[in-house]
């Protein structure tokens, strides 16, 4: 038989084959390890199969069942090894299979006519053909994907490749927390499983690299079997070794992965930078201190990461700057030289620069009088090292965190907001007047670059009124700058970061503009600064409920007038390049609401049982590490049971001639389990006495009873079996008990016999 | 897509009528939000809310919920239920505000519940004796019913429907609703019987009468249907600008008129709609406007449309900012594709999916919106690689041009797929594609390019089921679009005489300007299937060129022009572009290039002036070409 002599050479060329040929089915005659490999592959083949079909179920939104199709990819996996490795013609199945799919839309074609004269006579079996079109495409993929596993070398390779960059992309598409976009399957899957993104995509990947290996070890081990490696492969002859062009082909992979890491690692370069080195923005009060949490290189971007939950406690219609609302987090007033950096202590007393977990006073103001109370609290999503509240703060203090799986701090703000009108700044006198001379001077410390000034002075002219020639600055930069989130402006460290943008080619984002804002200001006698936080838009909140994005995050220049305090001044540059504004998840913050919002504690589940609207969606089945242990356990007491079975076999009820064939086996696999196995190319014999001259072990009663069965044909007779087992045991006795008893119960022995 | 209730219907009535006991306002001691110098939340107001009963926290809350201050409501309301977490009133004023002014259904379902619960637990089961108790049992009732309207849970808002009428509960609301809700399961017949009883007892004359309109036009007796939109109108007029909200039913009746091809008294309709106090209140009357205005290639008229709904709504900082903007990317969507703005179309279109939005109050589900947004993503996508065709791509790399093959691929293979989920959604979610019968009142498609998506299916399945439909049908102007989707597929199955032949008539019989969109599309569609050395390629192009340019090459199609150039040679950048260079006719435009100083500039005329000159310079010829075509073929947001 072709089939068996193609194996039996393979045999040969490994050496691996322990045991006596099986027949197998229609595959032919191969060895049960053989066996064990081909059914591992075709089970791990199904499992991956299943699992993109899965993804890709979802995905794209498919309509036709995915138990079927995964049906269709199992029947193409099992007929495409079937088919490498029966003596079908490689284009029958193929060919089969175009006739089949061919036929059956033909078919419909001439049915059709005879389908009843209604509506769901005529289209539902158009649609059934969808679906039975698409399990054809699927079976088609399982079918040639597993053919040429089996017939082409280093498809397997190719393959696990192929899978490692889907999975780069798939993963990709996840990238930036992107909750408004398809797939959002990695999020839905930490949602459920009540675990950060970023843990499950560790988890995941955990999960890729055993699923790799695992097929790595089944396809490459010497056990498999292979048709490839046959010189009458009729797709792809690979003779002997080709050092070089396998070189290559290791260098294309080094080459691709390296590229794609490269990619990657680049890409969240950025975003790191931006993040600050622990939790996001603002580093803890102490090491801020003549530190900018700001760059100038590119900007978070559409970084849609949710960072936190506002949830305000009451109407705010005085705010000036409806429907937009501030959240300060830091300010930056102290000018270095170069930047714009967080000052000392005795500066900017009105950000609490407290962590989330500590209390914050704030001092009594006169700038309150102005103000209306905004109460709110804050639920982060993400690590802050300092609070970010609605300016100005009164009181911090931090809050039970009611469901500390998902958010990291939460915190409730008693804010003063502002509740004047903008036009009402056209009175104030800018400063505080209790402000001491070295205060003043601070918030007025000017660029040395006389650009600014100069600059400052052409846009306001004659005008003299503060409020109006700071307004007449933002107006300024919003009709000629331009936003976008990468100006790439390639400035010396030491040098400003800010000229290239002011005074170059006035691309730049809200660092640029707030640093600009700040400097023209003071130049201009205006006592400001920079103030970094949170800037989000009202109109999309829920309820009160806010939820704030990475992409929020912002830096807007600040003025201080009397009696109003420290008063934005933002840009909205009229021309965007590129902007990082995007809509809010609805479904996110609808879910984040339902974990902060009192309804949990005032509602118990049971009054609301039975509605149709809270019938949970069927959720994915995932193992507990308990069901995973159980079932190991299991697998492990089976593989017991047989190793049991197959060293007290003779015991089983039998003809003589199969005892002996028992005896036989239960010996041999208890060699191998004690760690005396038979070596390549060793008789039975040779393997015996090297046992006795090495250890002084004589088990060999048995196989001297199974050597007269096989060459002199006579069995014995049942004591003389009795006796032989009995004197065999008794040889191994010898051997150490702790060694007979472990080896009974080492895992790795399992499988032997 | 014909609109229910007015929003703010239940929450109104809630307030105004016996579930909230005006004894208790008289009793309590409130402070007056209105008044700057008591606001809700000053220190001292936090320790008088302190101190305060949860019924007189309740009373507040009222007030502030006439304010318009719905935070400030509901946090009192949740500081009464922090006092008394069995007051009912507390629980059912919540799940009101989670209604009407969040729409977060699922909140107000809870809440409405535990209200009923608490209610029971107090008083007992019903019936209730004390009218009181009983007027509230009632209004609980109806406010869960319309919570589960909201969540698409019909039997579930029937079946409270019946409790309330098993306790011989009327209040004038019933008719109405039950009327609805029994169109949303499909039976027409006793919805008809309930609205007309509604009428005949004078109870909510207005939404009756609406909802009887909406049920005629549904059962295809569109005068009758007019005729009672008609009356409702009338009516809402009559209640006044502060209880009467006539856009309703003139949305509803523009509907009817667009189903039977009165376009003109439709957009009438729908400009008195959306000029109303509360024309914003939904975007449907906007959207419709829209829709018609894309029919006859009115794209300035169609953004505008959705740019002053959208203005309108901005005035609205609280409200929920979902309900529309699903519809709003659709419609965007559809006119960026026209105005030649493919890659922002596809945007829209893709937003326009993302986006989720609930459905309950109009007679739309989210499957037309999916098959709407897909057909129309589906297109945008074909035109994207057709416009790509167009692109002189000598200049670019092996890299580029790797790329460019890969995503035409991907393209392809999503314009496919895509195509394919429309037919599925068609067949197995809108009852098998009754969506094809032209301007089906809930259905989201433009018709005008229905046909490019139904051309996959098999000939004879779409010739059988649009006979099913023509059995019914008696709009004349209908069998225009029957007869274009037909003759598409034959088109693309291969039988190219016939469906050539059957497109050029329908160019005649089409409507003008009604059916510009329908008209442009066919004349494109016959110029992508005849050799562009024809005469009739010029005409077709000509045509199209007026009807609106921006689609010559999404359609891949060049436009024929004459071509002259001081180099006297055709430089190889303009022989692939979106410009026809044909020396053996004389056409209507004419293409002139010229040199001077190694910079080039081409100029683009029209011989009778139907397009305005347009000249380009630059030093790349081929970037020149691209540039000038982009002026042509396409039009900024």
């Amino acid at each position: 038989m072709k089939i068996a002599s193609e194996i039996q050479r393979n045999e040969n060329t490994h050496g691996a084959i322990h045991s006596s040929p099986l027949k197998v089915g229609a595959i032919g005659i191969i060895s049960p390890i053989q066996t064990l490999f081909l059914g591992l592959t075709i089970i791990l083949r199904t499992a991956i199969g299943s699992l993109i079909v899965s993804v890709a179920h979802e995905t794209f939104r498919v309509s036709t069942s995915q138990a079927l199709l995964i049906v269709g990819l199992l029947c193409g996996v099992i007929i495409g090894s079937l088919s490498a490795f029966t003596r079908l013609r490689s284009y029958v199945v193929p060919t089969l299979l175009c006739a089949l799919f061919l036929g059956s839309n033909g078919l419909f074609q001439i049915l059709q006519r005879f389908f009843p004269f209604t509506e769901g006579g005529i289209l539902l079996p158009y649609s059934t053909l969808l679906d039975w079109n698409l399990i054809c495409y699927v079976f088609a993929f399982g079918f040639s994907t597993t053919w040429l596993f089996w017939r082409v070398r280093y498809f397997g390779t190719f393959e696990v490749l192929l899978g490692l960059l889907l999975s780069v992309g798939f993963f990709s598409l996840h990238r930036d927390f992107q909750f408004a976009l398809a797939p959002k399957m990695v999020q839905r899957l930490a949602w459920e499983l009540n675990t950060s993104s970023f843990s499950l995509l560790i988890i995941l990947a955990g999960v890729i690299t055993i699923i790799t290996i695992s097929y790595l070890g089944v396809t490459g081990h010497p056990g498999a079997p292979f048709l490839r490696a046959t010189e009458k492969s009729p797709v792809l002859v690979q003779g002997g070794r080709r050092p070089v062009v396998e070189l290559f082909g290791y260098g294309i992979i080094l080459l691709c992965i390296s590229l794609v890491s490269r990619g990657v690692y680049s890409y969240y370069l950025v975003a790191q930078e931006s993040l600050g080195a622990n939790g996001v923005g603002q580093r803890s009060a102490e090491e801020s201190v003549g530190k900018s949490p700001l760059g100038f290189h590119s900007a978070l971007g559409s970084n849609n990461q949710p960072a936190g939950v506002v949830r305000l406690s009451g109407d705010y219609p005085e705010n000036p700057h409806s429907p937009m609302l501030y959240l300060r987090e830091g300010a930056l007033s102290a000018f270095n030289g170069r930047e714009l950096v967080e000052a000392a202590e005795g500066f900017d007393d009105d950000v609490p620069g407290t962590a989330p977990s500590e209390f914050f006073r704030g001092q009594e103001r006169m700038e309150y009088l102005e103000r209306v109370p905004v109460p709110h609290s804050v639920y982060l999503l993400s690590d802050h090292n300092v609070v970010f509240t609605i300016d100005y703060p009164v009181s911090v203090e931090p809050l039970e965190n009611p469901a500390p799986e998902r958010f990291r701090g939460v915190y409730r703000a008693y804010s003063v907001a502002p509740s004047y009108p903008l036009s009402a700044l056209l009175n104030k006198q800018t400063g505080n007047p209790e402000w001491s001379l070295e205060q003043r001077n601070f918030y007025l410390a000017r660029h040395s670059d006389s650009r600014y000034e100069e600059l400052a002075h052409t846009i306001v002219a004659a005008e003299t009124n503060p409020a109006a020639r700071a307004s007449m600055l933002v107006e300024y930069l919003n009709k000629n700058a331009i936003y976008t989130l990468s100006p790439n402006h390639e400035v010396d460290p030491t040098a400003d970061p800010v000229a290239p943008f002011l005074f170059g080619d006035m691309r730049g984002y809200c660092v640029h503009f707030a640093h600009a804002t700040t400097y023209m200001l003071r130049a201009l006698g205006i006592p400001a600064r920079i103030a970094t936080g949170y800037l989000t838009d009202l109109s999309q909140a829920r309820d009160g409920h806010i939820l704030l994005r990475m992409s929020d995050r912002h830096a807007w220049a600040e003025a201080y007038f009397e009696g109003a305090g420290w008063v934005p001044f933002d840009t909205q540059p009229e021309q965007v390049e590129s902007h990082a504004d995007s809509e809010v998840d609805a479904q996110l913050l609808e879910e984040l609401m339902g974990l902060i919002g009192p309804e949990n504690t005032l509602i118990p589940p049971e009054v609301y049982e039975g509605e149709n609207a809270f019938e949970k969606p069927s959720a994915r089945w995932i193992p507990s590490i308990l069901s995973l242990f159980m079932f190991i356990a299991g697998v492990y007491v089976l593989l017991l049971m047989r190793k049991f079975l197959i060293w007290h076999g003779w015991h089983l009820p039998g003809t003589t001639i199969r005892r002996i064939h028992r005896a036989h086996r239960a010996l041999s696999v208890r060699l191998e389990d004690y760690g005396y196995p038979r070596a390549y190319a060793e008789t039975h014999h040779e393997h015996l006495n090297r046992l006795g001259r090495t250890l002084g072990v004589f088990p060999t009663r048995i196989w001297q009873l199974s050597h007269k069965l096989r060459y002199a044909d006579t069995a014995g007779s049942r004591d003389e079996i009795q006796g032989a087992i009995v004197a065999d045991r008794k040889e191994l006795s010898q051997l150490p008990r702790y060694k007979r008893l472990l080896s009974f119960f080492h895992p790795l022995n399992l499988l032997h016999g | 897509m014909l609109r229910g209730f007015p929003l703010f219907t239940l929450i109104m009535l809630f307030l105004v009528t016996g579930v909230c006991p005006t004894i208790a306002i008289a009793q309590s001691t409130i402070s007056d939000p209105l008044d700057p110098n008591a606001r809700p939340y000053s220190d001292e107001t936090v320790l008088a809310d302190a101190n305060k009963t949860a019924d007189e926290l309740l009373s507040e809350a009222e007030l502030l919920f006439q304010d318009e201050r719905p935070l400030d409501a509901r946090t009192k309301l949740l500081l009464a239920l922090s006092k008394d977490s069995e007051s009912h009133r507390a629980h059912a004023m919540l799940a009101a505000y989670y209604y009407s002014h969040v729409g977060h259904f699922k909140l107000a379902l809870k809440y409405t519940r535990r209200a009923l619960q608490l209610l029971q637990e107090q008083n007992g089961p019903p019936p209730y004796e004390d009218p009181m108790i009983a007027s509230q049992h009632a209004h609980y009732l109806n406010l869960l019913a319309e919570s589960r309207l909201n969540l698409d849970d019909y039997e579930g808002a029937l079946a409270v429907l019946d409790e309330y009428e098993s306790y011989n509960y009327f209040q004038s609301w019933y008719p109405a609703s039950r009327a609805w809700i029994l169109m949303k399961t499909g039976r027409l017949d006793e919805a008809i019987k309930t609205a007309r009883f509604g009428l005949l007892i004078g109870a909510d004359v207005g939404r009756s009468l609406n909802i009887l309109g909406i049920l005629l036009s549904l059962k295809n007796e569109r005068d009758s249907s007019i005729e009672i939109f008609r009356q409702a109108i009338a009516h809402e007029f009559a209640l006044g600008s502060q209880e009467g909200h006539p856009s309703t039913p003139l949305n509803n009746v523009g509907e009817v008129y667009r189903e039977t091809f009165q376009e003109p008294l439709a957009e009438r309709s729908w400009m008195q709609a959306v000029s109303l106090p509360n024309g914003c209140d939904h975007v449907l009357p906007a959207l419709n406007l829209a829709t018609i205005r894309l029919e006859r290639l009115d794209m300035d008229g169609a953004s505008a449309a959705i740019d002053n709904f959208e203005s309108c709504v901005a005035q609205f900082p609280l409200r929920n900012g979902e309900e529309h903007r699903a519809l709003v990317h659709l419609i965007r969507g559809r006119i960026a594709l026209y105005n030649g703005n493919v890659e922002s179309a596809i945007n829209h279109l893709r937003a326009a999916l993302q986006r989720q939005q609930w459905f309950g109050r109009i007679g739309t589900d989210v499957e037309d919106l999916q098959a709407g947004a897909l057909s129309s993503l589906t297109i945008a996508i074909r035109h994207k690689l057709q416009r790509e065709k167009l692109i002189n791509a000598s200049d670019e790399t092996f890299v580029e041009a790797a790329g460019r093959m890969w995503a035409r691929l991907i393209s392809n293979t999503e314009s496919w797929w895509l195509n394919r989920r429309v037919l599925q959604l068609l067949i197995d979610h809108l009852n098998y594609a009754e969506d094809i019968y032209i301007r089906n009142t809930d259905s989201l498609f433009n018709y005008s390019t229905l046909g490019s998506v139904l051309r996959q299916l098999p000939t004879t399945t779409l010739e059988r089921r649009i006979a099913l439909i023509r059995e019914k049908e008696d709009r004349g102007p209908a069998q225009n679009y029957y007869q274009m989707y037909l003759a598409e597929n034959r088109l693309h199955h291969g039988n190219t005489s016939q469906a050539l032949q059957e497109l050029r008539q329908l160019r005649q019989s089409l409507r003008k300007p009604a059916d510009a969109a329908a008209s442009l599309h066919i004349a494109l569609t016959i110029a992508q299937h005849i050799s562009p050395q024809e005469a009739e390629y010029d005409d077709l192009l000509l045509t199209a060129f007026t009807l609106n340019r921006m689609s010559i090459p999404s359609y891949g199609l060049q436009l024929p022009v004459n071509f002259s150039s001081t180099t006297g040679t055709t430089p190889p950048e303009i022989l692939k572009s979106a410009f026809l260079i044909d020396a053996n006719r004389r056409h209507e435009f004419l293409l002139t290039h010229g040199v001077t100083d190694g910079t080039h500039s081409l100029r683009f005329t029209s011989r009778t002036g139907i397009a305005s000159p347009k000249t380009v310079t630059g030093r790349e010829l081929s970037e020149v070409v691209r540039r000038l075509a982009d002026e042509i073929f396409s039009k900024s947001e």
